[in-house]
C-alpha cells in the first residue's frame, strides 16, 4: 500500500511543498504537490531527490560515547545520563557561560525553540547561535535598522508582478530554482532583469538623485534621515564607483534608470551581499535604494533576502540567536525577560548578550568555553578557517553532537546522539518569505534515532528541569512558543492545516497573515536611511596571495553535503570540489582545465581541480564550500562584520599553484 | 461537488466491496477541498474523498508504474491520457493490464492553473464554474488538453460520461468492465458512444494553430525559438520523472552515464531532443512534462508535434490498442521508404 504525505522540502529556504511517497512504511520517492503555493507542482533536482538520503547506511543508529579513539554504542538512558552529568558539572564548576550551543537551521521551529530555551532556562547562558550567523546575520541587523523587521519584505509569489528585478549577490537559478522560476515568469511578461555586483549600489543612487528620479513623496512621507544619505552621495563620483567596481559608468547608469523608472521594482539578494565584513552596510544600501525609489510595501517590490536553508528563518524567529529571545526580543530588555521567565517557570534569564558562532570557536580555543552542544550543524565544513575551528573544538572538555549522520564535526565529539530526519517527525519550518508550514511524519524514526525535540526534553528532565520540558507532542511546544513569540501568536497547527500555511506576522487567531511587510507604515514607523561609505574587504590581494577567493554553492549539492553527498542522484551531478579560474589567469599559471592545483591563503592550503572558465573575472577564483575533502573553508577569513558578526566568507586573498601532473 | 462524483464513488465502492480489486488509485481531496492529491484507497470511508473536478495534478499511470503493489489487483479512476499510458506501459512489459480495472471518465480538458477555491468542470462546449454554466473558454485549458483528440477512454474497462446535469452514463468496454458494473449494481446495457466530432475539430484547430506557428517560422527562427526555450532548463529531470513513458531504471541522460555534462545548467542542447527520440513515437500528449517544468518550457508541444508527424507516416496511434506496437518495434521495409522517413 502506497500513500502520499504532504510535507516541505528539507533543503533551501524557498519552502517548496512535496509529497513523500511512502510504500509499506518506507519512503520510496518524492512527487510534486500542485496545491502548494511556492512550488505549484514543480520541484528542482534537490526536491525531486529529497528522499534519497533517508535510509543511507551511514545514518547514526544508536547513541555513541567516545572511548579512547573510537566510539562505543550505548543505550539512550546511559547517553542522556552522561551528557546531563557532564553539562551539569561544567556549568557548576565554570559557570553557565562556559557552555555554548549551536542550534540548527535544518531542525524545526519547535526544536530550535526548545534548544534556546534549554540554553537559557536550564543552563543559564545566552551562548546560543546557529549558522544564520554565517549567511544572513547582516540581513537581520541591517533590515531591522532600516525597516524594523529583518525578514524578506515580500512573498515569493509576488515576484512575478515586478517589472524590474535587481538581483545582486544571488545565484538564484542554482540556489533557489523555484524562486528563479518567478523571476523567469516576470521576465517573460516583460520585466527587466539586472544582475549586479554589490558595490555599485551607491553609484546607482547617485545617478538617481542627480537626475531627480527619486520618489520624493515616499521619502518625505515614510522615511527619515534622507539628508544623511544625500550628503554621502554628494561627495561621490561615478568615475570613482567605476574604478572600485570595474563596472562601466554607462552600465551603472543604465541599471539605475531601469530600476528607478520601474513601476514595481524588486530587489533580490543573498550571500554575495551579506557574507562580508561590510555585510550590514551592504544590506543597508539595499534598503536605501528601495526607499529612495519608493519600491517597498507593494506586490512586485521590496527588499528580498533569499535565505539558504529550510528553516533558517524560523531558527532566527524562535530565538536561536545570542542577543534575542523568541520573536527578536532583546535579552537585555528586563521586562521581556521577566515575562518570558514567567512562562518558562524560571526565576530569571541571563541578561547579557551571548557569543556568536565565530566567537564561540575563539572562546573554545581560549578555554573560556569548555563545553559545546551542537545540534544539526557541521562547523567543520561550514565555518570559516576550519583549522581554527578544529583547534577550538579539540580544546573543549566536552562536545556533544546531535545529528542524523556522522559529520566531520561529529567525529570530534565525546557523545554523538542519533536524531531523526525531517521525514520522521512533525513540526514546522518557516521559509524565506516568513511562511510557516507544517512538515508531516512520513515514517517512524529509523533505528534508535529520536526527534531532536524529544532528545532535548529527555536531557532537561535528567537535569531536573523537566517541568518546562514535559511536552508529549510538537503541537504542545508550538502552543507555548506562540505565547512568547508575538509574530506567531495567531498561528496554530489547525490553521496551518492548509497548503501554504501562514506568513508572519500573524498576531491574532483571526488575522490572515502578512504576505507583504511595510505596506502602509514600516514596522519601525518610518524607514530609516543610513549613509554608507565604501570600505575595503578585510583582505586585499598581495604579491604572495594575488587572487580574490570567493565561495558559494552549486545546484545539486547543499551546504556540507551531509545529506546531498549521500543522495546518489545528487552526488553524481557534483561529486567533487573544484576551483574556477579565469582562462587568462590559468594561462599565466600554466594551468589547464581539470589539472590538480593547490589553493592557499594565510590560513591554510588545499588541493583541488581547476576549472578554467570565464564565469569568473580575471583575478578572482571561486570554490564551492560543500566539499570536506577540498574544503574552501580551510582558506576563508573569519574576519567579522562589526555589527552582525558575520564572517567574510565571500572575500579572502589566495594563491593558486599548479601541482605536478 | 457531490453529484458529479457520486457514480464514480459508487463504482469504486462496488469494486472494493465485491473484492474485484484490493485497492483503487484515484484523485482525492487532500488537506482542503481544493487540494487534490493521488490516493490509494482500500477503506470504504476514503471513497468519499474521490473527486472528478477538471484539475489533475499528475499521471496516475506513472504512479502505478513506480509505486504499485505488484501482487495486487488495482482499480483506477482515469482520464483517457492515463488509460492510454497504461496501454503503452503494458505494451512495454511494464505491467499486465489483467491486474487493473480501469474506470475511465470522459475528459474534455483540465484547467492549466488551479483557480483557488473554484470548482471547475469542463464539458465539450461548456464549463461549469462553481455551479454556473458558461460557454467554454478554451484559454483556461492546459495547452495539451486543447490539442487532445481522445476525450473518451474507450481503452478503459468502463467509460463514464458525466452530463452537465450531473447524470452519468456508463459504458462497459470489456469483460472486466461488465464485472465492474455488475459489482456496482449498474445495469449493463449497450451504452451509446459519445459524439467526438466537436472534440476532434477543436483538437485539429489547436494543433493547426500551435504547430502552425512553429511550422511557419523560418528554420533559423524555429531553431532559435527552441534553443532559447532549452536554455531555460535547470535540469531538474522533472519532465523525465513525470513522463509515464520514461521508465528506464538507468537513464541515458543521468549524471552517472557521463553523456550529459555534469555540473552544468542549462544541459547540452540535445538533452530534450534525446528524450524526444526515446519517447516521441508514442507521446501521449498527457502534458505531464510541461506541467511539472519549473521553467515553463513548452515541451509537450514539441513532443506532440513530432508524434503527430510520425503518427501520420507510420499510421500509428499510441495508447489505443495493446496489440499495435510502436514504430520502433513494428517498422517494416516498406515503412523505411515512405516519404518523410528519408533513410535512403
Amino acid at each position: 500500500m502506497t500513500k502520499f504525505v504532504p510535507t516541505i522540502c528539507p533543503y533551501c529556504g524557498a519552502g517548496c511543498g512535496m509529497l513523500l511517497v511512502v510504500k509499506d512504511g518506507t519512503v520510496v520517492g518524492t512527487r510534486p504537490w500542485p496545491e502548494q503555493p511556492i512550488s505549484q507542482g514543480k520541484l528542482c533536482i534537490k526536491g525531486w531527490q529529497a528522499h534519497e538520503f533517508i535510509y543511507h547506511e551511514d545514518r547514526l543508529k544508536k547513541p555513541l560515547i567516545k572511548e579512547g579513539d573510537s566510539f562505543k554504542e550505548v543505550s539512550w538512558e546511559r547517553a542522556i545520563k552522561f551528557v546531563a552529568q557532564r553539562l551539569g558539572e561544567i556549568r557548576d564548576k565554570s559557570g553557565p557561560d562556559s557552555l555554548a550551543f549551536l542550534s540548527s537551521a535544518r531542525c524545526t521551529n519547535e526544536e530550535n525553540y526548545l534548544l534556546q530555551k534549554f540554553a537559557r532556562a536550564v543552563i543559564g547562558t545566552n551562548n546560543v547561535d546557529h549558522c544564520a550567523r554565517l549567511c544572513h546575520a547582516s540581513t537581520v541587523a541591517g533590515l531591522v535598522a532600516a525597516f524594523g523587521s529583518g525578514a524578506m519584505t515580500n512573498s515569493i509569489s509576488d515576484i512575478e508582478e515586478a517589472d524590474c528585478i535587481f538581483i545582486i549577490g544571488s545565484d538564484t537559478m542554482s540556489q533557489h530554482p523555484l524562486i528563479a522560476r518567478m523571476v523567469m515568469i516576470a521576465k517573460e511578461k516583460g520585466a527587466k532583469i539586472i544582475l549586479a555586483d554589490p558595490r555599485r549600489v551607491n553609484g546607482m543612487m547617485k545617478y538617481i538623485l542627480d537626475n531627480g528620479l527619486e520618489n520624493k513623496a515616499f521619502i518625505s512621507e515614510r522615511t527619515e534621515d534622507f539628508e544623511k544619505l544625500k550628503e554621502v552621495l554628494h561627495s561621490l563620483s561615478l568615475d570613482e564607483v567605476e574604478k572600485i567596481t570595474g563596472v562601466a559608468k554607462g552600465e551603472i547608469e543604465k541599471a539605475a534608470l531601469l530600476y528607478a523608472q520601474a513601476k514595481e521594482g524588486c530587489i533580490i539578494y543573498a550571500m554575495g551581499i551579506t557574507q562580508h565584513t561590510t555585510g550590514t552596510d551592504n544590506v543597508l544600501s539595499m534598503a536605501n535604494l528601495a526607499m529612495l525609489t519608493g519600491n517597498i510595501g507593494r506586490p512586485g517590490t521590496g527588499v528580498n533576502p533569499l535565505r539558504g536553508q529550510n528553516n533558517v528563518q524560523g531558527a532566527c524567529d524562535l530565538g536561536a540567536l545570542p542577543n534575542v529571545l523568541p520573536g527578536y526580543q532583546a535579552v537585555t530588555d528586563d521586562d521581556i525577560r521577566m515575562v518570558i521567565a514567567k512562562v518558562w517557570g524560571v526565576a530569571e534569564l541571563p541578561s547579557h548578550v551571548g557569543l556568536t558562532v565565530v566567537e564561540m570557536m575563539n572562546a573554545a580555543l581560549e578555554g573560556k568555553v569548555k563545553a559545546m552542544y551542537i545540534m544539526g550543524e557541521n562547523p567543520m565544513v561550514s565555518d570559516p578557517d576550519i583549522s581554527h575551528v578544529e583547534e577550538g573544538l579539540n580544546n573543549l572538555d566536552f562536545l556533544v553532537v546531535q545529528d542524523i549522520f556522522p559529520t566531520e564535526t561529529a567525529r570530534l565529539a565525546d557523545v554523538v546522539l542519533p536524531a531523526a530526519s525531517w521525514a520522521e517527525k512533525e513540526g514546522t519550518f518557516t521559509g524565506t518569505d516568513r511562511r510557516v508550514q507544517l512538515i508531516r511524519k512520513a515514517v517512524e524514526p529509523l533505528w534508535e534515532s529520536r526527534p531532536d525535540w524529544e532528545i532535548i526534553c529527555e536531557l532537561a528532565k535528567e537535569m531536573k528541569a523537566g517541568e518546562g520540558f514535559s511536552f508529549s507532542s510538537v503541537n504542545q511546544i508550538f502552543e507555548e512558543m506562540r505565547k512568547v513569540t508575538p509574530q506567531y501568536a495567531g498561528i496554530s497547527f489547525t490553521r496551518l492545516g492548509q497548503p501554504g500555511g501562514l506568513q508572519w506576522p500573524c498576531p491574532k487567531e483571526d488575522y490572515p497573515g502578512t504576505p507583504i511587510l511595510h505596506g502602509k507604515v514600516f514596522t519601525r514607523g518610518r524607514g530609516k536611511f543610513h549613509p554608507i561609505i565604501y570600505r575595503k574587504p578585510a583582505e586585499s590581494p598581495t604579491d604572495e596571495f594575488p587572487f580574490i577567493l570567493t565561495t558559494g554553492r552549486v545546484m545539486s549539492q547543499w551546504h556540507t553535503r551531509s545529506m546531498t553527498g549521500r543522495s546518489p542522484a545528487l552526488n553524481a551531478e557534483f561529486p567533487e570540489g573544484f576551483v574556477e579560474i579565469n582562462p587568462e589567469d590559468a594561462r599565466k599559471l600554466g594551468v589547464s582545465d581539470a589539472d590538480s592545483v593547490e589553493v592557499s591563503s594565510r590560513r591554510g592550503k588545499i588541493q583541488t581541480k581547476a576549472r578554467v572558465t570565464d564565469k569568473v573575472a580575471p583575478g578572482v577564483i571561486f570554490m564551492p564550500f560543500h566539499f570536506a575533502e577540498q574544503a574552501a573553508n580551510r582558506l576563508t577569513n573569519p574576519a567579522l562584520d562589526p555589527i552582525a558578526k558575520i564572517p567574510e566568507l565571500k572575500v579572502c586573498a589566495a594563491a593558486v599553484r599548479p601541482l605536478m601532473k | 461537488m457531490g453529484k458529479y462524483n457520486e457514480v464514480i464513488r459508487n463504482i469504486v465502492r462496488g469494486m472494493l466491496r465485491a473484492g474485484l480489486v484490493d485497492e483503487v488509485l484515484a484523485f482525492a481531496r487532500g488537506l482542503t477541498e481544493s487540494d487534490i492529491i493521488p490516493l490509494f484507497i482500500t477503506d470504504q470511508q476514503d471513497v468519499d474523498r474521490i473527486v472528478t473536478i477538471s484539475y489533475y495534478p499528475s499521471s496516475l499511470a506513472k504512479l502505478i508504474a513506480e509505486y504499485r503493489d505488484k501482487d495486487k489487483k488495482i482499480g483506477m479512476v482515469v482520464r483517457s491520457c492515463d488509460a492510454r499510458a497504461m496501454v503503452e506501459l503494458a505494451k512495454r512489459q511494464q505491467l499486465n493490464l489483467e491486474n487493473f480495472y480501469l474506470v475511465g471518465i470522459e475528459c474534455y480538458g483540465v484547467v492549466k492553473n488551479r483557480d483557488k477555491g473554484h470548482e471547475i468542470y469542463i464539458f465539450s462546449k461548456e464549463m461549469k464554474i462553481d455551479g454556473e454554466l458558461k460557454p467554454l473558454d478554451e484559454g483556461i485549458l492546459s495547452p495539451n488538453c486543447r490539442r487532445c483528440e481522445y476525450p473518451i477512454p474507450t481503452m478503459a474497462d468502463v467509460s463514464c460520461r458525466i452530463e452537465q446535469s450531473g447524470e452519468t452514463l456508463v459504458t462497459a468496454n470489456t469483460e472486466k468492465g461488465r464485472k465492474i458494473l455488475s459489482a456496482a449494481n449498474i445495469p449493463i446495457e449497450e451504452g451509446r458512444q459519445s459524439d467526438v466530432t466537436a472534440m476532434k475539430e477543436r483538437a485539429a484547430r489547436w494543433q493547426d494553430r500551435e504547430f502552425g506557428e512553429l511550422r511557419e517560422m523560418e528554420s533559423k527562427e524555429r531553431l532559435s525559438y527552441w534553443l532559447s526555450q532549452f536554455d531555460k532548463c535547470i535540469k531538474c529531470y522533472g519532465c523525465r520523472n513525470a513522463c509515464p513513458l520514461c521508465y528506464c531504471e538507468d537513464c541515458y541522460l543521468g549524471p552517472e552515464r557521463l553523456l550529459i555534462q555534469r555540473e552544468e545548467i542549462p544541459p547540452q542542447r540535445l538533452f530534450h531532443i534525446t528524450r524526444l527520440v526515446h519517447v516521441g513515437d508514442s507521446c501521449l500528449n498527457c502534458g505531464q512534462c510541461e506541467a511539472t517544468c519549473p521553467m515553463e518550457i513548452p515541451i509537450s508541444k514539441l513532443y506532440h508535434m513530432l508524434y503527430k508527424e510520425l503518427s501520420g507516416i507510420f499510421q500509428y496511434e499510441s495508447g489505443l490498442d495493446i496489440d499495435t506496437l510502436p514504430p520502433v518495434s513494428a517498422i517494416t521495409d516498406e515503412d523505411l521508404v515512405k516519404p518523410g522517413v528519408d533513410l535512403d
